[in-house]
């Protein structure tokens, strides 16, 4: 072509983190494509966990950069790692750490929480020769690498382009994770379609978005929208159109009422672990790519989009509070809470101050300690199939085979009441901090009567987190659901996963005050 | 430093009762009341300093820095006084609590109760709104959980409790945030001393009414009033402990440590006296008509709460003053006749006394302590209960402002204690009077009557030691109004109105007890329409009914309602913005022909149709007109290239679509009616919403730069004039190659997919199948004027899509568009056979994939000898005469594209169309051979070669073969 062509000069450095974890999922398509399948599994564990801390360990390494300099622009623009993009590169690492756990973990007879084939029909012969083979799909991890990958270039994205190949990127390897679950296939299968179905309306949305804000600005990148927003006159129909069609192409991941309806068909019916490490690590990084749009872009335009995002806002709260209340089956509930969560966070997000981006930071990784840990724990309590002798079966998630677990298995289940209550917010768990932290932020902003729907939606919340710790505790298991309901004994992944996620949540609420000063430092972006 | 060490003495102690409840059973309650009263004692040792020199204990360490939290502790005479009731009555309890409860382990409740004397003396010390709304918390918690300790019939009562005093909390927070924002500090002490509350008098109000509705879900004044006895569930210990003398004081602690600045709020004033007068008296009118003693000590206890409330609204240094003597007097009489009922409760199996026989003969101790109790809540002298009455009544005589408002309210309350000692006597009386009887398990022993006896006589003993409250009484008013105060509590202050009004008291309510069998027949109905927990049972219900109704929106298994709510979310608020009249700048030029709106006619007509057909077939040839309608578009518009493309797109698809639609029942499920209704409903307004969107939104901007560059650059750097191939082929190089690489993985995921999921061997849909018979499906003779057509036109488009290909570079054309051609070739081949198995193209399609991303792979890997990766290399080849062929190397890498295209499309032909050899072999009929040979299956996984097993010969066809 042309010999005026200069290859851009690439940070290497800056995208380590990203790399590890994208290279160890190109590792491990070779591994799965060339390793003899006994190896497999080990061999994909190991990659993908050394992969993770190498990554947190790359993340921790550019710290100090980052906080001296303010962050650095990479690819001409394409990804920028500042403190936010940096945190949360950090905080996806770290708790894809925790969910690779909760993921390979196996029952004491081996069964993982996947299909033995994936794309064999449900119910066919050919996949009940392949369970009995004992096949595994290991594809699994590289798959859950690739979608981690894109997840922490999401938060960094700094154009449109980039912010759209990282949403397909983390995108595409849960459409397919979701529908691998072992038991309940075709729930599974359906849940799989219908998130790819709208996750594809979503990205058409955020990409015609995209084209609109290229009409408007000439040019993809967020720096210049924004500059764009205060110079080019006469064609706010672009801007705003364009704004409104990639927010809700955001606010369709991170599961905001009304385009949530996605989340508690997926929840249900994903394999758990891919359940926990989707609600926290996607609302991490769809928060994060969110953040930098509202905080880079939106300010000249307050108050033209404000009032949908407060919409938006409130909604979500009520919406996911009031629903969550009557759900029967726990990852129902549990994905209606998240949504409520989504609210909790916009609220941090819509507050538009600096303390807002380091709340909100703080908010979802208190949240994603709490979710990975109660989803972990949603893996091991099963269901029995009657008789003597009956074999350990699916999860048992209707609320009522829960009755009674807190006397049988207090240890878990005291495990699953310190989450639920970090959900509810209670004190001195890392959940209360993050509220309070995000309320505070809101008020700050002047939004004072946003904080009081919050507190009474969190207020109808606390019930239904409440309502399970009851029939834990207190209630006695219905009929003769003591034999019905069981706690799976696993391999102990799960079991370091969820201590994992006890210690965060109580250090977090006892002590929060050192990462939220980190934070503080952090939540700046840089253009 | 002695603050943090009660704190985390009594911490110790909440880890240490697994341990004890293990090694002593119940007795494990002795050590914890050694415990309590151990650290009662170390508080009491702080009198001189706090109460005597006026000193504050201080003590901080910081929590959350970042959001300005720390650890404010502080002792003031005011946090002396509840702090000395937390532990003293706690090391009561407990001591009561091991002979309360029989023989056995007791690990959840002691382990509980300690937690919540930590939470409640945290709530009491705590310096820092923070902290004291975290321990506020922490005590419902802990009242929920012992609440539910016990058991099934407790589980509603408990989660009643929580919800609302959780609710009172919340109201709590929302003031804490308020009061942080505003002072920007969380130190309580600061707050309360700088914040400036009368620059905004909305606000001031705002927190003030969140402080009084958290104080009066905490303290069970009317309308919350009903969850106190509703926590009766609890066993006795617990109602002592939490519902009778501390945590529900949590709510007067708080009152009174806002009294400072809020105490002349007259809304304060009004809302405190009035709602506290109310509770007191319908607290009081409530215990007066129960039988049940536990119910009619809880509905007492609501009624003094009441009292406590109304003499803090009154705001006066005396009214202060008379509230702190209160306080005290009241948890040391309701302790004793709580723990006492227990002692009844546990010796005759009931506490009802409707059932219990005169026990005064039988249980003469804890008959004479109940005495003592019953008369100092009576307010009888000689005992305390009458001391803090008289100062009640007396400071609410003094309330400033007009005399007569006073005396009113003062009036209010001696209705509220006439009852008072109504019920007293009642209480009394039903447990020990009236013919005598023996209880079940006789006297209760010394051990189990010590906590009981120890609180009831020194509500007696204090009565005639009464200066030794007065420093306490003027520290707390100096606490609680900022005034110095000399109190001289006495029982005789001489004849005055508060004495006369004492006496009216004692009178009335003699009159009460004398006529108590008139006053219960009046009693004995239904006196308010609504109970407390109905209400709250139908709000809970109410809450669960509208989740179930919002749930039920989004209950929904098909996706398409899904996407409705989202389709009209945007739709909508697109119509709204144009409904608001945007400016939309003109059009740089006229864009408008009147072709155009013929085309538009066309494409309405063609999609109405779309809609409205039942047919699959139909509708896939209605959008394929839509197609060539748009290709025609792009036509007039002068786009050779894109209405080519456009237009071989839309045929293979036709092409592809009737192969897959072959596997389908030929109509569409029906639809109701009302699906159709709504589904038409949100199409129009997602069609009218872009079509909006588009009109205003495009051919509004110059050319791009990008744009600009490609046109004004393309034939000088490329030697191509065909702009879109140049783009293709030389600038876009990498990304073409990486779309091929993509449609290669496509093709071999048709593969893939269908064998896999062995979709090709499912049977045919029964309605296709039932037309086998109609000639018209007869392949053989259906197609003979395809075959005849095919047989000269197919080589014929493959000369074509050469031509295209080598010419792309400079003329419309290109690798895709040549690929494209030549599928068609392919495709009309493929629809020309008489039979599926006679059609098949025996090219390799998988190797054409693969050749073709090798190819261009490798052209750009030639790039190398200029330098960078798929730089096109030109030369001009000298033709033979005159000129040069301008060859570039990227016309290898289009010939890479055209190969792997045509392989796609061939596989998706192919594989598609293979069904009908599978069911082949399975005759129809009688005289129906099979066409194959060989196992299609094996065949099918032996895939990427020529078929060699279906080279049958035509004749051989069944003449039916394709019909299926």
């Amino acid at each position: 072509m042309t010999a005026a062509f200069v290859a851009p000069e690439i940070a290497w450095a800056q995208l380590t983190p990203v790399l590890l974890v994208l290279g160890a999922g190109v590792i491990g398509v070779l591994v799965e494509a060339f390793a003899p399948q006994r190896v497999r599994r080990p061999v994909q564990l190991a990659l993908s966990l050394a992969a993770t801390a190498a990554a947190i360990v790359a993340v921790a390494a550019l710290w100090s950069g980052v906080r001296e300099t303010g962050g650095t622009v990479v690819l001409d623009g394409s990804i920028i790692l500042d403190g936010p993009a940096l945190v949360l590169q950090g905080m996806l690492a770290l708790l894809g750490l925790v969910a690779f756990l909760v993921i390979a973990d196996r029952t004491e007879s081996g069964e993982d929480a996947f299909a033995p084939s994936a794309s064999a029909v449900p119910g066919s012969d050919y996949e009940e020769v392949a369970r009995r083979k004992g096949l595994e799909q290991t594809e699994v991890y590289p798959l859950v690498l690739f979608a981690l990958g894109g997840m922490m270039i999401f938060p960094a994205a700094g154009d449109l382009l980039t912010l759209f190949v990282a949403l397909e990127v983390l995108s595409l390897p849960l459409y397919l994770l979701s529908g691998m679950a072992r038991r309940r296939r075709l729930l599974s299968q359906e849940a799989s379609m219908k998130y790819f179905l709208l996750g594809a309306f979503a990205s058409a949305f955020f990409l015609f978005g995209a084209a609109l804000l290229y009409g408007f600005a000439g040019s993809v990148r967020l720096a210049d929208i924004a500059v764009a927003t205060t110079t080019v006159v006469g064609m706010d129909g672009l801007l705003l159109a364009g704004l409104v069609l990639v927010l809700v192409g955001l606010l369709f991941k991170v599961g905001a009422v009304p385009f949530h309806s996605w989340t508690p068909d997926v929840y249900q019916g994903a394999p758990t672990p891919i359940t926990g490490f989707m609600a926290a690590c996607t609302k991490l990084a769809a928060f994060g790519a969110m953040l930098r749009i509202v905080y880079v872009v939106l300010p000249p335009l307050e108050w033209d989009l404000m009032p949908l995002l407060l919409g938006v806002t409130v909604i979500t709260m009520v919406v996911g509070t009031v629903v969550a209340i009557v759900q029967t089956d726990i990852k129902r509930m549990l994905a209606y809470s998240s949504i409520a969560h989504a609210g909790f966070i916009l609220v941090g997000v819509v507050a538009l101050t600096q303390s807002g981006i380091s709340s909100v930071l703080f908010y979802l990784l208190a949240y994603g300690l709490a979710t990975i840990g109660a989803f972990a724990i949603v893996s091991l309590v099963r269901e029995v199939n009657a008789g003597p002798g009956g074999a350990v079966v699916a999860e048992a998630t209707h609320l009522s085979q829960w009755s009674g677990l807190g006397q049988r298995h207090p240890v878990l289940a005291g495990a699953f009441t310190l989450f639920l209550l970090s959900f509810a917010g209670i004190p001195l768990t890392a959940g209360f901090a993050g509220k309070f932290a995000v309320f505070a932020a809101a008020i700050d902003g002047g939004l004072a009567w946003l904080v009081v729907v919050g507190v009474v939606a969190s207020a109808a919340a606390v019930f239904f987190y409440v309502r399970l710790i009851v029939l834990m505790f207190f209630t006695d298991p219905i009929g003769t659901a003591g034999e019905s309901t069981t706690v799976v004994r696993s391999e102990g992944l799960t079991t370091v996963a969820i201590g994992l996620g006890v210690l965060g949540t109580i250090a977090l609420g006892v002590f929060p005050s050192p990462l939220l000063d980190v934070l503080a430092d952090a939540a700046v972006f840089i253009p | 430093m002695i603050l943090p060490v009660l704190l985390g003495v009594l911490v110790v102690a909440v880890a240490a009762t697994p341990l004890l409840d293990r090694g002593l059973g119940r007795n494990a309650g002795w050590v914890l009341a050694g415990v309590f009263g151990t650290l009662a004692a170390v508080v009491g040792a702080q009198a001189p300093a706090v109460l005597g020199r006026g000193e504050t204990l201080e003590f901080f360490v910081p929590w959350m820095p970042t959001l300005d939290v720390g650890l404010h502790l502080r002792l003031d005479g005011t946090s002396w006084l509840f702090a000395m009731l937390v532990l003293g009555v706690g090391a009561l309890v407990m001591a009561y609590s091991t002979r309360y409860f029989p023989p056995g382990r007791r690990t959840g409740f002691y382990g509980l109760m300690t937690a919540f004397a930590v939470a409640m003396l945290g709530l009491v010390l705590a310096d820092d709104v923070v902290v004291m709304f975290v321990f506020w918390e922490l005590t419902t918690i802990c009242s929920f959980l012992l609440i539910g300790l016990s058991g099934e019939s407790a589980n509603r009562p408990a989660v009643r409790t929580f919800i609302l005093t959780g609710l009172g909390g919340l109201a709590l927070l929302a003031a804490v945030v308020m009061l942080m924002v505003n002072a920007g500090t969380s130190r309580l002490s600061t707050i309360l001393a700088e914040t400036d509350w009368q620059a905004s008098p909305g606000w001031s109000v705002a927190v003030a009414l969140l402080v009084i509705l958290a104080a009066f879900t905490k303290s069970a004044q009317f309308p919350f009033h009903y969850w106190l006895p509703d926590a009766m569930a609890a066993s006795t210990p617990v109602s002592t402990y939490l519902h009778a003398a501390t945590m529900v004081k949590a709510g007067i602690y708080l009152l009174m440590r806002f009294t400072p600045v809020f105490g002349d709020f007259p809304l304060w004033n009004v809302l405190l006296i009035g709602t506290g007068l109310v509770t007191a008296f319908i607290g009081a009118l409530f215990a007066l008509q129960r039988t049940d003693l536990k119910e009619l000590l809880a509905y007492s206890t609501v009624s003094q709460l009441g009292l406590l409330v109304a003499i803090i609204g009154v705001g006066t240094p005396y009214a202060l003053a008379a509230a702190g003597v209160h306080t005290l007097a009241h948890a040391l009489f309701k302790a004793s006749l709580f723990m006492l009922m227990g002692v009844v409760d546990t010796r005759n199996g009931t506490r009802d006394i409707r059932e219990l026989p005169g026990l005064w003969r039988a249980m003469p101790a804890t008959a004479t302590l109940m005495t003592i109790g019953a008369l100092s809540m009576a307010g009888i002298p000689p005992l305390l209960g009458f001391v803090s009455k008289e100062a009640i009544l007396d400071a609410m005589v003094g309330l400033p402002g007009e005399p007569w408002v006073g005396l009113l309210v003062a009036l209010g309350a001696v209705a509220a204690s006439t009852l008072t000692f109504a019920y007293s006597f009642r209480m009394v009386y039903g447990a020990f009077g009236g013919s005598p009887g023996t209880a079940k398990h006789g006297e209760a022993g010394p051990s189990y009557l010590l906590a009981p006896a120890v609180t009831a006589l020194s509500g007696l003993v204090l009565a005639f030691a009464l200066p030794v409250l007065d420093p306490l009484v003027d520290r707390l008013v100096l606490d609680t109004t900022g005034t110095a105060h000399e109190s001289h509590l006495a029982l005789w202050h001489g004849f005055n109105l508060p004495l006369l009004l004492s006496a009216i008291v004692i009178g009335l309510g003699a009159v009460l007890a004398w006529q108590r069998v008139a006053v219960d027949r009046v009693l004995d109905r239904q006196l308010v329409p609504v109970q407390g927990t109905q209400v709250f049972e139908a709000a809970y219900r109410g809450v669960i009914a509208a989740g179930v109704r919002i749930g039920r929106l989004t209950a929904s298994n098909a996706p398409a309602p899904y996407l409705a709510a989202i389709l009209l979310t945007l739709g909508g608020t697109a119509i709204a913005v144009t409904l608001g009249r945007p400016v939309v700048p003109a059009q740089p030029e006229p864009t408008t022909r009147p072709t155009d709106w013929l085309l538009v006619a066309l494409i309405l007509v063609a999609v109405t149709a779309v809609v409205i057909t039942r047919s699959r077939l139909a509708a896939v040839a209605l959008v394929g007109v839509v197609g060539f309608a748009v290709a025609l578009w792009f036509l007039l518009l002068g786009g050779f290239d894109l209405a080519l493309t456009q237009l071989l797109v839309e045929i293979l698809t036709v092409v592809v679509a009737v192969l897959v639609l072959r596997r389908l029942p030929r109509a569409f499920h029906p639809t109701p009616r009302a699906r159709r209704l709504g589904a038409g409903v949100v199409a129009v307004v997602m069609g009218v919403a872009a079509g909006l969107a588009a009109f205003a939104l495009t051919g509004r901007r110059e050319m791009s730069p990008a744009s600009e560059y490609f046109l004004r650059n393309a034939e000088e750097e490329t030697g191509g004039t065909n702009v879109v191939n140049t783009i293709l082929v030389d600038f876009r190089a990498l990304d073409t190659l990486g779309e091929l690489v993509v449609l290669g993985v496509t093709g071999l995921i048709i593969i893939g997919v269908l064998e896999s999921a062995r979709l090709n061997h499912g049977r045919l849909p029964e309605k296709v199948a039932g037309f086998a018979q109609n000639v018209v499906f007869s392949a053989r003779e259906n197609s003979l004027i395809m075959r005849t057509v095919a047989r000269g036109l197919g080589p014929v488009l493959t000369l074509l899509s050469l031509y295209l290909l080598l010419r792309g570079h400079s003329a419309p054309g290109g690798g895709f568009i040549a690929a494209l051609v030549g599928g068609a070739g392919f495709a009309l081949a493929y629809l020309a056979a008489p039979a599926a198995a006679r059609a098949r193209i025996r090219l390799p399609y998988p190797r054409l994939i693969a050749a073709g991303v090798a190819i261009a792979g490798g052209s750009g890997i030639l790039g190398y000898l200029e330098g960078s990766f798929l730089r096109p290399l030109h030369v001009d080849i000298p033709l033979p005469g005159d000129g040069y062929y301008h060859f570039t190397t990227a016309l290898i890498f289009d010939v890479g594209v055209y190969l792997a295209v045509i392989g796609v499309l061939l596989t998706a032909l192919n594989r598609l169309g293979t069904e009908d050899d599978i069911h082949a072999e399975e005759p129809l009929g009688p005289g129906v051979e099979s066409t194959d040979e060989d196992d299609p299956d094996s065949e099918d996984e032996t895939n990427d070669e020529i078929d060699e097993g279906t080279a049958a010969e035509p004749d051989l066809a069944s003449p039916k073969g394709g019909r299926r």
